[in-house]
């Protein structure tokens, strides 16, 4: 047993809640772009990142010595209210990241690579990423796999079990189609994309929380970064027409659906 | 630059439906196409002769206007290996320089979104998954489409390709909420990964020419690469896939099935998951759940479908005991119809269903599936 692990460090994001009616404005720096409209936005954290976190704060627990070190990539005032309760959940360490509101997943990993670049160069290496699959606001899945790519360590996603392989390295269950599952065997450094599965996230305790109110979270001005992909306009679903409820008994109604389903959705 | 990689995938000796969708798109664009194919298992293709794919597939191919077949037929190739896959996809693409592919399609499915990103980080371009549609050439000057934030552009390997026409997206966001149009910046191949289910399968263009037209269009080109020719084909793999557990389901992935028939918590107990599946057999469909029973226990997570699960795009949808959940409701807000039974009138499915039937599933799915049956067979 040579290495031990020392640094693990979760990416985060900040998303809408889902019940949150969603608006659009004009990008204020560049108006032909379009932006989310902040007011009466709930922000919650990204699900998928929750799992990350946790597991991040099992394995630290598994490690004496190991530190969580959670960052986050967005406008500095509202993504440290995640950070805080990252760090109330039991992060160790925060940094807030200042960037534009909406961002595509390649200038959202270059961000990252940057900062995380940074960070080894400052304060020694970092053995294990772990974020999300994906963020639901964007439902892009990129992130994980272009942060890994830039980084020049490997990666596996959509893991819902990650195991010690006793050395200095995991097994990871990755989830793809059909229920199948994929093993992989990985070495850190390396990054893990968490699915739903891969533990029970805990809630922040109030010792907790009060304890990240007075912890201090760095911050750090938006480094460069190039966008290829731009948010050219956005429209709402159209309004589908109101349902048709189907009336009679059961024999009646199943008959009525199918008929209906065959020649006025045309979809059999 | 009107040249674009397809990468197909083929199961059972035949091109996957959502190749045929992407194949479709293609011939219907008229740019130049090229298509790219992994080894698949042993038990997947004849490998003991010289042929790597089966004659009907190559013609299928040649009938879609498909001028050449990459292959990567070494066995390495057939044990998923995302930065293996990564390395074969960059080298065709970048083979020559600047690269003459405008556009790399794929599916957006697991193994395509888990290691196109890399290529798409090596080349320095855009790649967009999940998107439901592509608007080719629209004519815009490159060099006017605003780059929000950017501080400087770096050119790498010179990949900038000269181009005046800009490729956009439609995809969903917010949990489909929301639809954008995404533009890509000037950096050529953009990479699009399609959802499955939004693209009409065409009739291949040349299939009915006559025998002596046929001859005049010349077989796809079929270029086989070996790993040692892929740059840094050599250099050890940093991550192994060990083992491949197989799921419980034959039937297509809820993400690519274009027939769903989902169940939740109205169903009472696990046992009635039964009727589903009893009527997802008549009509070839695959069965899905909410979270709540995947939840307490009544199936697995890959069956969930939803915000936290699998967004489905199927052209019938159809939900049985399912409440309507907003975030379950997330997930399937692509589907063509959707059909709601619920035994509460007030259940907020019922809302955004194109049908519903109010009523005791116990009683109504098997009418249901005996309808079906009447109908279809």
């Amino acid at each position: 047993m040579g290495r031990s692990l020392k640094r693990i460090f979760v990416c985060l994001k900040q998303v809408p809640d889902t019940e949150t009616k969603i608006k659009f404005q004009p990008d204020s720096s560049s108006p032909s772009l379009l932006q989310l409209d902040p007011l009466g936005v709930k922000w919650v954290l990204n699900p998928y990142d929750e799992y990350a976190l946790e597991e991040a704060i099992q394995i630290r627990d598994k490690n004496p010595g190991a530190q969580v070190w959670v960052v986050s990539v967005g406008p500095k005032k509202r993504i440290v209210d995640a950070l805080r309760t990252a760090l109330a959940t039991g992060a160790d360490e925060a940094i807030a990241v200042d960037a534009p509101e909406i961002l595509d997943s390649s200038a959202t990993a270059q961000i990252l690579f940057q900062v995380i670049q940074e960070e080894i160069a400052l304060k020694g290496p970092v053995d294990l990423i772990l974020m999300g699959k994906m963020a639901i606001d964007t439902g892009a899945s990129c992130t994980p796999s272009l942060l890994a790519q830039m980084l020049s360590i490997p990666h596996v996603g959509v893991v819902s079990k990650l195991t010690f392989n006793g050395d200095f390295g995991w097994v990871a269950e990755r989830d793809i189609e059909g229920g199948a599952k994929e093993i992989f065997e990985i070495e850190m450094p390396c990054l893990i994309s968490a699915n739903k599965g891969l533990n029970s996230p805990r809630y922040a305790s109030l010792p907790g929380i009060m304890k990240a109110k007075k912890k201090m979270i760095q911050e750090k001005n938006t480094p460069t970064f190039v966008s290829h992909l731009k948010w050219l306009s956005a429209t709402f679903p159209p309004e589908k027409p109101p349902v048709k409820m189907l009336t009679g008994d059961s024999t009646n109604t199943v008959v009525q659906l199918v008929q209906l389903l065959r020649d006025e959705a045309k979809v059999l | 630059m009107n040249q674009m990689l397809i990468c197909i995938e083929i199961a059972n000796n035949k091109l996957k439906r959502s190749s045929l969708e992407l194949l479709s798109f293609a011939q219907k664009s008229g740019w130049n196409a090229e298509v790219v194919a992994m080894r698949r298992s042993d038990s997947d293709m004849d490998v003991t002769s010289n042929k790597s794919l089966p004659e009907d597939l190559i013609k299928i191919l040649k009938d879609y206007g498909v001028t050449v077949i990459h292959t990567f037929m070494d066995p390495i190739f057939s044990k998923y290996n995302p930065e293996l896959y990564s390395r074969a996809i960059y080298s065709l693409l970048t083979a020559q320089k600047p690269s003459p592919y405008g556009l790399l399609l794929a599916s957006s499915n697991s193994q395509y979104k888990d290691f196109l990103p890399k290529v798409a980080a090596r080349l320095n371009t855009g790649i967009a998954t999940e998107c439901s549609d592509i608007i080719l050439d629209q004519k815009i000057n490159a060099r006017t489409i605003e780059l929000a934030g950017e501080q400087s552009v770096k050119p790498v390997d010179g990949q900038i390709g000269n181009t005046e026409s800009s490729i956009q997206v439609i995809r969903s966001v917010f949990s489909g909420k929301s639809i954008s149009t995404v533009a890509f910046d000037a950096r050529r191949p953009c990479i699009v990964l399609m959802r499955a289910n939004q693209w009409p399968i065409l009739e291949p263009l040349h299939q009915h020419s006559s025998s002596t037209e046929n001859a005049s269009i010349s077989l796809p080109q079929i270029l086989n690469h070996s790993l040692d020719s892929l740059e840094g084909g050599k250099d050890p793999l940093l991550v192994q896939l060990k083992e491949v557990v197989k799921g419980t389901s034959e039937k297509l992935d809820l993400t690519e099935a274009n027939i769903i028939v989902s169940g939740g918590r109205g169903l009472k107990e696990a046992a009635n998951l039964k009727y589903l599946h009893e009527l997802a057999d008549v009509l070839g469909a695959t069965v899905g759940a909410s979270r709540a029973i995947v939840d307490a226990g009544w199936c697995s997570h890959g069956m969930q479908v939803g915000q936290t699960g699998k967004t489905v795009s199927p052209s019938l949808y159809i939900a049985v005991g399912i409440s309507g959940a907003i975030q379950h409701l997330a997930g399937i807000m692509g589907s063509k119809v959707i059909v709601a039974i619920n035994i509460d009138p007030q259940a907020p499915i019922f809302q955004k269903a194109t049908y519903g039937i109010v009523g005791d599933f116990k009683e109504v799915v098997p009418l249901l599936t005996a309808e079906f049956k009447k109908a279809l067979h």
